[in-house]
This record gives C-alpha cells, sequence and structure tokens, in this order.
C-alpha cells in the first residue's frame, strides 16, 4: 500500500501521503507504524527463523519500509518510525552485554557528532574513543559499528554540504532554520505562540478563540489544535490536558511491566513511545520549541487515519493485557507461544 | 484483581476524555461565518464517527488473542503492508516454518 502512494496517491501538497476514498483521505503510513513495531519485536523474538534469513527478512522489511515513507516524502513519520524501530531495538539488546556497550557507544557517537557539527569537526576525534573500546569487546561488533558510524559521519558531512542546494526542500530547511533561530519564526509558529499566550491563565472562554475561529491559526483542527483549545481554556486547560496523557502513559508503562512475554512487552513498549513521541513532537511544534512537522495530537486532532491507528494500537496493548491477566488466574503453566 | 473484563477502564477512559476534548474544540472553533449545507460536511460529526469506529476497533482487537496468534498478526500487517516481505515468505523455504507458530 505504502508503494501504491506513488501511483494511486493524489498529489496534496507536493506529496503522494494519502489515498482518496470518496471525501475521506487515508494515510497508510500510520498503519505502517504498528507494522513496524510487530515486525520489529517479531523479528528479534522469533526463533522459527533461520539466523541468516532473520538478519535479510528482518533488516530489508525495516529498510524497505521506512524508505517507501521516505520516499513520499514524509520525514516526520519516517522519524517516528525510526524511534519506535530504535527503542524496540535498544530495550532487546540492553539484556546482553555486548547490546549495553552498542548503545552506548551509539549514544556516545551521536552525541560527539551533534557537537562536532555544531561547532567543530575535530571533535570528531574522541568517537574513536568508544569505537577502540567497542573493537576491543568484539572486533566483528566493532567493525560494523565502525561504518554505521562513518555512515552517520559523512551523512551529516554531506547535509551540511548540500544544505544550500536544492536536494534539500526549502520547507525543510526553512522549518529547522526557524527552529534553530537562524532566521525568523515561520508564520505557523508565531500564529501559534500568539494563541497559546492570549490564553492566560483561564483562557478566552468557549468559543472565543479568536486566532482559530478568525482562521490566523492555520491547521487549527489537526496539527494545531493544541494551541486552538489552549486559547479558549488557558493554562487550567493545558495542565489538564498534560495530566491526562500523563495518567496515559503512565498507566500504558505500566501495563507493560505486567507482561512477562518478550515479545508483548517490547511491541507494548513501542507502541506506546510511538504515541509518547507523536504527543512530545506536537506539544514541542505547537510551542514552538521544536521544527513544524505534520504530527497530529494523538487522539485529539482530527483526522480518522490518525485516530483509527491509535485505536488499534491501544487494542493490541489492551489485548496482550488481558490475556496475560486471564493466563495468570486460570493455568499459570500456560508457556507462551 | 489483575485482569478485566473490557481491558484497562483507565485507559479506556483517559482516551475517551481526551477524544472529547477534541471533539469539543473543534466544536467550538468552528470559524465564524461558516455555515455548513450538508451535516455530513461538519467536522464534528465526520469526527464522531471515527471516534465510534476507532471503540469499535479497540473493543473487537482486545478482544483477540494475539499473544498466541503472533505470527497471524504480522501476517495481516505486513502481507497487506510490505510486498517486499510478502514475496520473500512466500517463495523461501521458511514459510513452513514461519507458519506453523500459528496456533
Amino acid at each position: 500500500m505504502l508503494a501504491g502512494l506513488f501511483f494511486l496517491g493524489p498529489l496534496v501538497n507536493s506529496t503522494h501521503r494519502w489515498y482518496k476514498i470518496g471525501q475521506f483521505l487515508f494515510q497508510p503510513s500510520e498503519f505502517a507504524k504498528i507494522a513496524l513495531a510487530l515486525w520489529t519485536a517479531y523479528w528479534i523474538t522469533s526463533e522459527h527463523i533461520k539466523a541468516r534469513a532473520k538478519m535479510f527478512l528482518g533488516g530489508g522489511g525495516i529498510v524497505a519500509t521506512l524508505s517507501l515513507i521516505l520516499l513520499q516524502p514524509d520525514f516526520g513519520a519516517t522519524i517516528i518510525s525510526l524511534v519506535i524501530v530504535c527503542t524496540i531495538l535498544f530495550l532487546w539488546a540492553i539484556k546482553f552485554q555486548l547490546g549495553r556497550m552498542l548503545i552506548i557507544w551509539f549514544v556516545t557517537t551521536a552525541v560527539i557528532v551533534l557537537f562536532a557539527a555544531l561547532s567543530t569537526w575535530w571533535l570528531l576525534v574522541f568517537s574513536l574513543v568508544p569505537l577502540y573500546f567497542l573493537l576491543r569487546e568484539n572486533w566483528k561488533v566493532g567493525l560494523i559499528a565502525a561504518t554505521l558510524g562513518g555512515v552517520l559521519v559523512f551523512g551529516t558531512i554531506a547535509v551540511t554540504a548540500t544544505w544550500n542546494t536544492p536536494i534539500i526542500p526549502s520547507y525543510v530547511k526553512n522549518r529547522i532554520e526557524s527552529f534553530l533561530g537562524t532566521q525568523e519564526e515561520t508564520f505557523q509558529i508565531r500564529q501559534s505562540k500568539i494563541a497559546i499566550g492570549s490564553g492566560g491563565l483561564w483562557g478566552k472562554g468557549i468559543s472565543q478563540g479568536t486566532q482559530s475561529r478568525l482562521r490566523f491559526l492555520p491547521e487549527y483542527t489537526t496539527d494545531f489544535i493544541f494551541s486552538a483549545f489552549v486559547e479558549e481554556r488557558g493554562f487550567a486547560g493545558m495542565m489538564l490536558l498534560l495530566t491526562l496523557y500523563l495518567v496515559l502513559f503512565g498507566r500504558l508503562i505500566f501495563l507493560a511491566m505486567q507482561v512477562k512475554d518478550e515479545y508483548a512487552r517490547l511491541i507494548i513498549i513501542g507502541l506506546t513511545v510511538k504515541i509518547w513521541f507523536e504527543t512530545f513532537v506536537n506539544l514541542g511544534m505547537n510551542m514552538g520549541v521544536l521544527p513544524t512537522k505534520g504530527v497530529a495530537l494523538p487522539f485529539v486532532s482530527y483526522g480518522g487515519s490518525s485516530l483509527v491507528a491509535n485505536a488499534i494500537i491501544i487494542g493490541i496493548i489492551l489485548s496482550f493485557y488481558r490475556y496475560e491477566a486471564k493466563r495468570d488466574t486460570i493455568s499459570p503453566s500456560i508457556t507462551l507461544a | 484483581m489483575k485482569g478485566t473484563r473490557f481491558g484497562d477502564p483507565l485507559v479506556l477512559a483517559t482516551i475517551a476524555i481526551l477524544f472529547f476534548i477534541g471533539v469539543f474544540v473543534l466544536y467550538t472553533t468552528s470559524p465564524i461565518g461558516f455555515a455548513s449545507d450538508d451535516w455530513l460536511d461538519s467536522l464534528v460529526f465526520r469526527q464522531l464517527l471515527f471516534g465510534i469506529i476507532a471503540f469499535i476497533i479497540i473493543f473487537v482487537i482486545s478482544f483477540i488473542d494475539l499473544q498466541i496468534s503472533k505470527t497471524f498478526l504480522i501476517q495481516i500487517f505486513l502481507y497487506w503492508h510490505n510486498p517486499f516481505i510478502a514475496c520473500w515468505t512466500i517463495f523461501s523455504r521458511s514459510i513452513g516454518e514461519f507458519n506453523a507458530s500459528v496456533v
């Protein structure tokens, strides 16, 4: 379905992200995120697939799906999908000593590359230190890490070198430069900040939001619905919304901790991170502290694909929890598939 | 009591409140001067429709034991989404092992 978008999906805002079914737009990348979480967890926990097939099938499937989302182009969905995959892989790898070393190496290298990109490139020399320890621990994994590190470094250099060329789309450049403060903030962010700020402590009141009702605030029913809500209900309303999200994520993590099966636990955490990351990015974007991305606020924003996809996620999580509890109560001796 | 009959009430209640906050905002922020000829065009009505579908989906999925039939779940999602994996799985020898875990 993702591949079919390039042939059957209409061109909306210069992208092929949706299928048009009657009056409704259907976004397959929302469902691809769930598929990626299920697939990654299945791939790493399955004992039915042979080791070589496992590498090909698992890695190939993830790369193919991510590439199809990236080509639409949908950078926001690609980043969210990557976060889901990385979270599941990290949680799985952390139980091995080598996995822990790999995570430390990855985080250290990423931080050093970020510092190097923002200040001076000679800082990259320091990335050799974690690599040396990793090579000493396991030279095969160390070589793979060195290759990945090389890709990361050259990717950063390539992006920096091609920043002022047409390869990087202008809207991506504008959003990131606006976020970094190197250019004036975009119209969307300015209007969003005005909406949030003008709400005050208790808000302007029901149906009194001028930013949304007079159409100053763009996408006030989807991406910027948080600003529209805060303008009307103020800081107090915002705290209520954030508390609800806190309760939801807290409960979902609690459910993950109750589940003993590794496959189910990885999926619950991966999918919870998906909803959490979307909330985090949307709120950050509305407040102007993160770059603008087309990410809906889970369960609140208008949109069928997002709502149905999140409903599927909650259904999956509740199913895992419900049947785990049942097994515990009725017959603890049942071994899981 | 660890198990609940219809899933987890706290999660369902939180989602319901969040959803209705969204619907409420859609209702109160309809632009000044906006008049809809057809009630089907109303975003509030459409969102309520999506909401009903979403809650039906939650209840249906939470009644299927996905942990037992995890391969089935993977097949539903990935065969549908990714032709690459579908073709590889169908034509590889591991198809027997892949399907064997379906209970």
